[in-house]
Parts: structure tokens; sequence; C-alpha cells
């Protein structure tokens, strides 16, 4: 019975700390992250209830040609195409669904305007799988972001 | 089989017109919306986001226009401007853009204006509107957020408040 009790304590226990501390909510995803290329950096900050992730850190902030910070040129609405990519949100309205994920968002990306429904999946407290898709998640491609102030 | 297709669009046509003909003709309204974004310094280098609940209140927008049950069909930004709280106001900004967001998981946000880069010695910043953007969805929610962000240039120890003066093109029936 002792056994028992101890081995059901362990488990509990364990899986408090799958579940990552503190507490067991979307806001652990707010950050800074780095996907897998390391060109950028993304702060994940919350407006109302949804999360956004915007770029803070380009590893070419400057267009080669002008010089210029670099602005959003692949925009596919041409009056925005002004709009600074160092700042703009190319994580956009996710949503947090229990389990350590995020979903109902899109990624954005800048290379090519286009834009991908996405869902995120927290794996350990500093990795990300991102997973962006056109129409169902089966066809998409995952990238492994990692936080850039690691948590301990 | 020619005859079918005659009379089909004979009787069909002019009922269509009936039908479009009996709906009430569409009127255009501007609304001025007033408010003001702050942040609480130290802000650093780049994009610094405010956000403002907006309660959504079509009577104030619209006026002696409004109606209970009136259907909207489109609104758009027509004009955004922001101002310093001084004629000092702006100054380190770099880049202004505004946004749109809500709570409601079928609404993305959307982007709105931007001006980049500032150049406002007058302490007044005029956004470029999208017109791409329909808001109608939005403004039927009870809420939603407008978002500004200001680019800094170099890090800031001081609060910044901006008041922005928005103009919606409110098309209804």
């Amino acid at each position: 019975m002792k056994k028992l009790t101890l081995f059901l304590m362990s488990l509990a226990l364990c899986m408090q700390a799958y579940a990552f501390m503190p507490g067991d909510d979307g806001d652990r995803l707010l950050g800074v992250w780095e996907p897998s290329n390391g060109r950028a950096r993304v702060k994940v900050e919350k407006i109302g209830s949804k999360y956004y992730g915007k770029i803070v850190w380009l590893k070419e902030p400057n267009d080669p040609k002008s010089g210029l910070p670099k602005t959003d040129i692949n925009n596919p609405d041409a009056n925005l195409q002004n709009v600074p990519l160092k700042g703009y949100r190319m994580l956009k309205d996710f949503v947090y669904q229990e389990n350590n994920q995020w979903s109902e968002g899109t990624i954005y990306d800048p290379l090519n305007g286009s834009t991908y429904s996405c869902t995120i999946k927290m794996t350990d407290p500093n990795t990300l799988d991102i997973r962006g898709y056109i129409g169902v998640s089966a066809f998409g491609r995952t990238d492994v972001w990692k936080r850039l102030a690691v948590k301990k | 089989m020619n005859l079918r297709k005659i009379t089909f669009g004979a009787l069909w046509g002019p009922l269509m017109l009936l039908m479009n003909g009996c709906q009430p003709e569409s009127k255009t309204q501007i609304g001025t919306m007033e408010c003001a974004f702050e942040w609480s310094g130290p802000l650093y280098e780049g994009s610094n986001p405010a956000q403002e609940l907006v309660k959504v209140d079509l009577a104030s927008l619209l006026g002696n226009q409004f109606q209970e049950g009136m259907k909207i069909t489109k609104i758009q930004l027509k004009s955004a401007e922001l101002s310093g709280d001084s004629a000092s106001g702006l100054n380190g900004i770099g880049s202004l853009v505004m946004s749109i967001a809500s709570d409601d998981p079928s609404l993305p946000m959307k982007e709105l204006a931007v001006l980049n880069p500032v150049s406002a010695p007058s302490g007044q910043a005029i956004l470029k509107p999208s017109p791409e953007a329909e808001l109608s969805e939005f403004f039927a929610q009870k809420e939603f957020y407008l978002v500004v962000d200001a680019g800094l240039t170099a890090d800031r120890d001081q609060n910044l408040r901006l008041t922005g003066k928005f103009q919606w093109e409110i098309q209804y029936r």
C-alpha cells in the first residue's frame, strides 16, 4: 500500500513537471524565439486574449541594394509594403488550446508574402514546433524554434 | 431548348431587377473616433506596441443617421492621424503602424495604416491607410483592439503618449 501511494505521488509529480511550470496557461509562449535558420528573432506578445509574434531582430536588417532598413516589400497589399520588417508580426492570432498547443493562427513568410495556417506545439519550455500548412495540417512543414533566454 | 432559355431569361431578368430595385439605397457616412495610446518607459529601440480597447458605438459614429437594426455593409479606415502631447512628442519615432485585432478567433488581425519614415515636425503624423482592409465584422463585435506600433530610433526613458484621430467610412442601408 505504501509503495502504491509512493508510486502515485511520483507519477503525479512527473505529470506536473511535464505540464511545465508555472501554471497551465498560454502565457508560456511569451518570450523571444529563434527559428532554425537563425535569420530572425521573434518576440511573442499578447494582444487581448490572443498571441502574436513580431520580428525584433534580423541577421540582415538592411536591404543590400538600398542600404535602408528592410520593409515588407512582398506584402500582397501594396499600401502596406512600406511597413518595417523589423517589428512586423509574422505570427498572428494564436489561441491557447491546452496541452501546450496554440492554434487558429497564421504564419507569414516575408520572403514571398505568403500567409499559411499555423499551429504551435511547445515540446519543452525552450522549444517550439511551428507547423505551417495550407488547408490540412498533414500537408505542411514543421520548423523548430528555440527560446533565446533559456528557461531553467 | 433556346426558347426555354429565352423564356427563363425573360422572366428571371426583370425579377432580379425588381428585387434589386426594392433594396434600400446604400448610403455613406464618415464617423470620427479619438483615442489615446500610452507606452510606459523605459522603451527600447525598435517596435513598441500600445493597444487600446475600443467599445463599438455606432450611434456615436453615425450621429443622427443611426437607426436600430440598420445594416452596415462596409467600413474602411479613411484617415488616421497620430499626434504627440507636445511638438516634440513624435521625436525619436521612426515609423508608425496601426492595426486592428479582436478576441474573436474568426477575426484575424489586420494592418490598417502605416507611416515610414515619420517626418512630422509639427508633432502630427498622417498615416497612409490601406483601402483593402474591410472592417465591418470588427464593428459588428462589442469591442476590438486598436494597436499602434511605434518604431523607436533609440532607447527612451520617458513614457510616450499619442492621441489618435481616426475617420471611418461607413456604408449602410
